[in-house]
């Protein structure tokens, strides 16, 4: 079963000029590599370019991360993370 | 109805429909570019290729079954000039900083964004500023001419259409391997997303029409210095009045519509250009407002940090001047001039790429550290 982790980091990129919020959530996400591979925290980007978001996402997916989305008024809220099972092999 | 109101609504539809097609499958030509370097492999550029592909094809067709007739050089496309290159180069360097081109912008600020609207004030600003370079810039361009020719074919001396159809093979033989590759489908996570191959045979048929019914390829900027000499005509009339780059009315193409040859020039003057390009602006920001709306996104947010905007507003400076020198945009020259093989086009092309590079190098600098 998953453990999804309890810490939760928030970036918010809306508005931000194109690239500007992939360019900081590579950045987020690297700066928070540690956490985020041992399953500690999850970090949400809220967007509001749609594009944005799938480019974000088939990122955070060849890194071998998980993520969700969630439409959030007039953004998208996306969580990246990575399951405590998932790191043990569980799955 | 009479043939202005007719321009006018046609543009105007054009522009609607371009507006929700480049926004749903956000379709930036800045950013086709700009990602070669920035993330060193580019998800538009097979579609963006793909649409130059099908722009020659069709206008090609559509030249020989005589629904569209240009002969270059002329108002449309003239002759090859190193300040083309820089004006490119000029462009590449804004259209990065601006986060995108002069017609990005429009369907990103019809979206919501802040960011935008400041690009496209840079962008009358730039106009603006051009119009005091320009009796240097035109002795500049008559000096540094490159040929007589003003397309590939006349250079070589070869038939254009032989010409055009082995470009085609070229670029199809691209675009294929990307499709191979599995590069010309996007991956999508979200509701509403048009995929940019979609986009780009849309927006072919778009400039098709553009070319056949309204007389000339899409093409914005030159209302971009009408606004921005508009503007600056309200603080500072007698300069406006004494810029003889701003009473010059020597674009001239002929409107199947109106079955006459227009005449268009950059002042703050109603002429053949304001029918067309003014509703084909507000055009585009209308249709990726409904396009956003409808996608229930459509928002605005005012809290930008201040590099980002100061960024947007120095990328449309650049590109506002960069318009003037080139002498028009990255729209005009990428899906109008380089379908026909134009040697201006192509130098602005070519100045592009630099450009794009040096505006990445300052992005991740300055804009946004990595």
């Amino acid at each position: 079963m998953s453990a999804a982790p309890a810490n939760t980091v928030e970036v918010d990129a809306r508005g931000f000029v194109c690239p500007s919020s992939l360019l900081v959530a590579l950045r987020e996400l690297n700066n928070h590599k540690k956490e985020l591979r041992n399953g500690d925290i999850r970090v949400v980007f809220l967007i509001d370019n749609h594009e944005s978001t799938n480019r974000i996402c088939d990122a955070v997916k060849s890194m071998g991360y998980q993520f969700e989305i969630t439409e959030a008024l007039n953004c998208y809220s996306v969580a990246i993370f990575k399951n405590r099972s998932t790191k043990d092999g569980y799955i | 109805m009479s043939s202005v109101t007719l321009i006018i609504l046609i543009s105007l539809v054009l522009g609607v429909a371009g507006g929700v097609i480049m926004h749903r499958a956000d379709f930036c030509l800045a950013g086709a570019i700009r990602d070669i370097f920035l993330f060193r492999s580019s998800p538009l550029l097979p579609s963006l290729v793909l649409l130059i592909a099908l722009n020659i094809v069709l206008i090609e067709v559509a030249r020989l079954a005589g629904w569209v007739t240009y002969d270059l050089p002329s108002s449309l496309f003239g002759l090859p000039s190193l300040t083309t290159f820089a004006g490119g180069l000029f462009f590449g360097i804004g259209m990065v900083l601006a986060g995108g081109c002069v017609v990005g912008v429009l369907y990103k600020f019809g979206a919501g964004s802040f960011a935008a609207l400041i690009a496209i004030a840079g962008m009358l600003i730039g106009s603006v500023v051009y119009v005091s370079v320009h009796p240097y810039w035109t002795v500049l361009a008559q000096q540094t001419r490159l040929s007589e020719a003003a397309t590939l074919a006349q250079l070589l001396g070869v038939n254009q259409t032989v010409l055009m159809a082995l470009v085609v093979l070229l670029l199809l033989y691209l675009v294929v391997r990307w499709h191979r590759q599995g590069l010309l489908v996007r991956p999508s996570f979200v509701g509403g997303y048009l995929q940019p191959r979609t986009a780009a045979v849309l927006l072919a048929f778009i400039t098709l029409v553009s070319f056949a019914i309204v007389g000339m390829p899409l093409g914005i900027t030159t209302s971009y210095s009408k606004a921005g000499a508009y503007f600056a005509q309200l603080f500072a009339p007698g300069w406006i009045a004494s810029q003889e780059f701003l009473q010059l009315r020597g674009f001239s193409y002929y409107s199947p519509v109106a079955e006459t040859v227009l005449n268009a020039g950059p002042g703050p003057y109603f002429d053949g250009l304001s029918l067309v390009q003014f509703p084909l602006i507000g055009g585009i920001v209308l249709g990726a407002f409904f396009s956003s709306v409808l996608m229930k996104k459509f928002t605005i947010h005012w809290k930008v940090p201040i590099i980002q905007l100061a960024a947007a507003l120095s990328g449309g400076i650049l590109m506002g001047m960069a318009s003037r020198m080139s002498p028009a945009c990255n729209v005009w020259h990428l899906l109008g001039g380089i379908p026909l093989l134009s040697l201006q086009s192509a130098l602005f092309v070519i100045g592009l790429f630099p450009g794009a590079w040096i505006g990445t190098r300052l992005l991740t600098r300055y804009v946004v550290r990595v």
